[in-house]
């Protein structure tokens, strides 16, 4: 039951429904039960473990919070149950990939070594979960903020249905802070919530399972394809993770403010950052905040000199890809981005003549996707040996002529009717960028807020146009989910 | 929040008069290359090819006028199947099309399937009337259910017809009387000898069979010849067992008509120029393969006093 089902539109539209005739003193119970029934549904098994989390983490804040409480050291419990969890994750997704890797090292010493223990479940979830644990321990521990006394509450948060597949990683603070005050009716809750659901929707049926068809096929056979093919392929990859992940962060977000919950944004326009550094503000930024606040700042962050800030910001990063799947293009995608981070100057200098300003933060709007493209070549290849074929081609063998564009337009069974799907989801990736500038740089930025309506209202109605008419319903799931 | 609530109601109103637009109007729109209206619009086909992407990229509509008397014209929609082919029959004669010779694309692996669509142009192209009675064989015989509803009447070919107008004047310059003028170069045995090949099916399906007898129904009772024809793959797939084994059930249906078959015409099938892959065949193949299917066709109008 993911958000792009029929029995996900049904259970929504019970949980509503009971929501608001509830009285609001019960209402909390009724999106702990929801998300409880949410995730059992996914899979009754996974959310065993989920609730043996909540259960052990809930304690274990309760004790933390005891503990300093008496004038005693919490540490060693803290570090303790950072470990457990952490194990916990490192089983369930990484036990085959460092069985494979032990493999490999014994192989060079022509020791057999079967390579996979054996085939773990698929722990939808616990990528998320986990961090939201690890996060309020901690901050329980730093003594910003007291342990959850409820745990209905302490479940709901870890569990949240809206976010429980792919996030955000909501903080424990605002999240529990929220939940346990009266969640009443606000309707400008609701008109957010209507335009982000629209708009999360239209970005994953109508954009990213569209382009979805297109990278998938051109991935599946890169050996047979031209350059202009495999550059297609990527740019299209770079939208369809974009629209996926910030599609269903959208409606996470939308269907937590229809509950009454407030969620920060997760994305904020990241393919118009205009450096690295801009782009890591803009992308996930849910774990990008986590990474910085868990990982970066406690390892010294930048205080401590700059080597210390670069070895930092590396493993920051290596992590952070150690954290999207077990697999080596994945550490490789992290370390690139940590190493464009490190060498990355933040560029202040603006374009002194108003004349060229745009054509100057075009550029580098322009540079930085570049750059992240491909990085996403890495992520999306699944192997070295792939993504490297796919660079090389790009470098070496793209050509503009008409044999070349027919080839890369109407790459299945080279009917033209393609070219009409892959022209649409252009059309669609442009709409949405030249929206989001508008709103970041542009007259959207500056307007006032019947202007701002107004757009959003147009939107919304062209997003509903959109889902129905240029919507794939196809069954790929979320992106992210399978982090 | 009524505004928010009336932006989507307007966004979901304007969807449906798009549907309706698309699914009862849109196959009347005009098109002269390809596809049922332009098939219709001839008003007479002397020879009409229907078929698969076999028949699109292996039927030379050029060599056809040149070596056959008459209007020729190609009717091909990917993955055609018989059950479709059989509904394409009926509208052309439903739509008072004359139709003198029938070459129906002998296609092994698409006999082999189930009911199903592979190409959304066919949906566009029926009428509503043909359009209800595939999408009732794919739920008889395929247990098509709720999505395969969504993917035929909501989600098939919008951005094409959002983009009818471009999208005319591109299929213009890419087809001529439903065949392919499309100058597509050949690959190369590297590639071919190392391309792998569909995996095997169970046997021809049932529903196609009785759709490929209903064929032969009509065209005697319409006066039509029909030639069953199949398009010469590359030889790593014409010679694998399974291959093999379903032709020669699908040739048994067929039996008693004429039938040409590639193994009956002298064209190279491991010439690596001549194939864009195992199926589809190059420029230079279709006017080839073409040549000599119309020979054969000749040869064996000339052995049947035709």
């Amino acid at each position: 039951m993911t958000f792009d089902t029929i029995s996900f539109c049904i259970f929504m539209a019970v949980m509503l429904l009971v929501f608001y005739l509830m009285p609001v003193k019960y209402r909390k119970y009724l999106l702990f039960l929801g998300s409880m029934v949410f995730y059992i549904s996914l899979d009754w098994k996974v959310f065993c473990l989920a609730a043996v989390t909540v259960l052990f983490t809930f304690s274990a804040g309760r004790q933390i919070e005891r503990q300093k409480e008496q004038g005693k050291s919490a540490k060693g419990l803290l570090v303790g149950a950072v470990v457990i969890l952490l194990l916990a994750l490192a089983l369930s997704k990484y036990l085959n990939f460092f069985s494979e890797l032990i493999g490999m090292v014994l192989k060079l010493f022509h020791v057999e070594h079967s390579g996979r223990v054996f085939e773990l479940l698929a722990m939808i979830g616990i990528s998320y979960y986990s961090l939201k644990a690890i996060s309020y321990l901690v901050e329980v521990y730093r003594g910003k903020m007291k342990a959850e006394k409820s745990l209905v509450s302490y479940g709901t948060y870890l569990l949240f249905f809206p976010q429980i597949i792919a996030g955000p990683i909501d903080t424990p603070g605002s999240f529990l802070g929220q939940i346990n005050q009266p969640l009443i009716y606000r309707e400008d809750n609701i008109k957010k919530a209507i335009v982000l659901i629209a708009s999360g929707y239209m970005k994953k049926l109508a954009i990213s399972n569209v382009m979805a068809g297109y990278v998938d096929t051109i991935y599946a056979s890169t050996e047979s394809q031209n350059g202009l093919s495999c550059l297609v392929g990527a740019l299209f990859y770079s939208m369809q993770i974009y629209c996926d992940f910030s599609g269903y962060s959208d409606i996470s977000i939308g269907i937590s403010a229809l509950f009454g919950i407030k969620v920060e944004r997760n994305f904020n326009c990241p393919y118009l950052a205009v450096s690295i550094k801009d782009f890591w503000r803009r992308w996930h930024i849910s774990l990008s905040s986590w990474l910085r606040d868990y990982i970066y700042i406690p390892c010294g962050g930048n205080k401590k000199g700059r080597l210390v800030k670069i070895r930092n910001t590396i493993i920051t990063f290596m992590i952070s890809g150690l954290w999207h799947g077990a697999a080596f293009t994945y550490i490789f995608w992290g370390l690139y981005h940590g190493i464009l981070n490190c060498f990355c100057k933040k560029i202040t200098t603006e374009a002194k003549l108003s004349g060229i300003r745009h054509l100057y933060r075009f550029g580098k709007i322009l540079a930085t996707f570049l750059f992240v493209t491909v990085g996403w070549i890495f992520f999306r290849a699944g192997s070295f040996e792939k993504a490297f074929q796919v660079l090389e081609k790009i470098c070496t063998q793209t050509s503009f002529s008409m044999d070349s564009i027919l080839q890369t337009v109407l790459v299945f069974t080279g009917d033209i009717m393609s070219l009409a799907y892959f022209v649409s989801s252009v059309v669609l990736c442009l709409l949405l960028l030249i929206r989001e500038y508008r709103y970041t740089y542009g007259r959207l930025s500056k307007a006032s807020m019947e202007s701002k309506e107004r757009e959003a209202l147009g939107w919304t109605a062209f997003c509903v146009f959109a889902i129905i008419c240029l919507g794939n319903f196809g069954t790929q799931g979320f992106i992210y989910a399978n982090f | 929040m009524k505004k928010y609530v009336k932006a989507a109601a307007v966004g979901f109103f304007i969807a449906l008069c798009f549907l309706g637009v698309k699914n009862f109007i849109a196959y009347k729109f005009p098109n002269s290359s390809s596809g049922m209206q332009a098939a219709i619009h001839q008003g007479r086909i002397d020879h009409l090819f229907i078929g698969s992407s076999l028949f699109r990229q292996g039927i030379d509509i050029y060599t056809a006028e040149e070596m056959l008397e008459g209007n020729s014209f190609v009717l091909s929609y990917n993955g055609n199947q018989p059950v479709q082919m059989l509904e394409e029959l009926k509208m052309l004669l439903r739509n008072d099309v004359e139709i003198g010779s029938l070459y129906m694309d002998l296609y092994v692996y698409s006999s082999a399937l189930r009911p199903a669509i592979s190409d959304t142009r066919l949906i566009w192209d029926l009428d509503f009337q043909g359009k209800c009675r595939v999408y009732q064989d794919m739920v008889t015989y395929s247990e098509a259910g709720f999505s395969e509803f969504v993917d035929f009447f909501i989600a098939s070919n919008n951005q094409y017809m959002i983009m009818y107008p471009i999208f005319q004047a591109v299929m213009e310059k890419e087809f001529y009387k439903g065949g392919n003028i499309r100058e597509t170069s050949g690959s190369t045995k590297e590639i071919l000898d190392n391309l792998s090949t569909p995996g095997e099916r169970e046997g021809i399906d049932k529903t196609q069979k009785a759709s490929l007898l209903e064929i032969i129904d009509i065209c005697k009772e319409e006066d039509i010849q029909v030639y069953f024809v199949e398009v010469p793959k590359y030889y790593t797939l014409a010679q694998a067992d399974y291959y093999v084994r379903l032709r020669s059930e699908l040739e048994a249906v067929v039996a008693e008509e004429r039938i040409i078959k590639a193994s009956d015409i002298s064209f190279d099938n491991k010439n690596p120029a001549y194939y864009q892959d195992l199926f589809h065949l190059s420029g230079e193949g279709r006017r080839t393969y073409t040549k000599l299917l119309l020979e054969a066709v000749s040869e064996a109008k000339e052995e049947n006093g035709e």
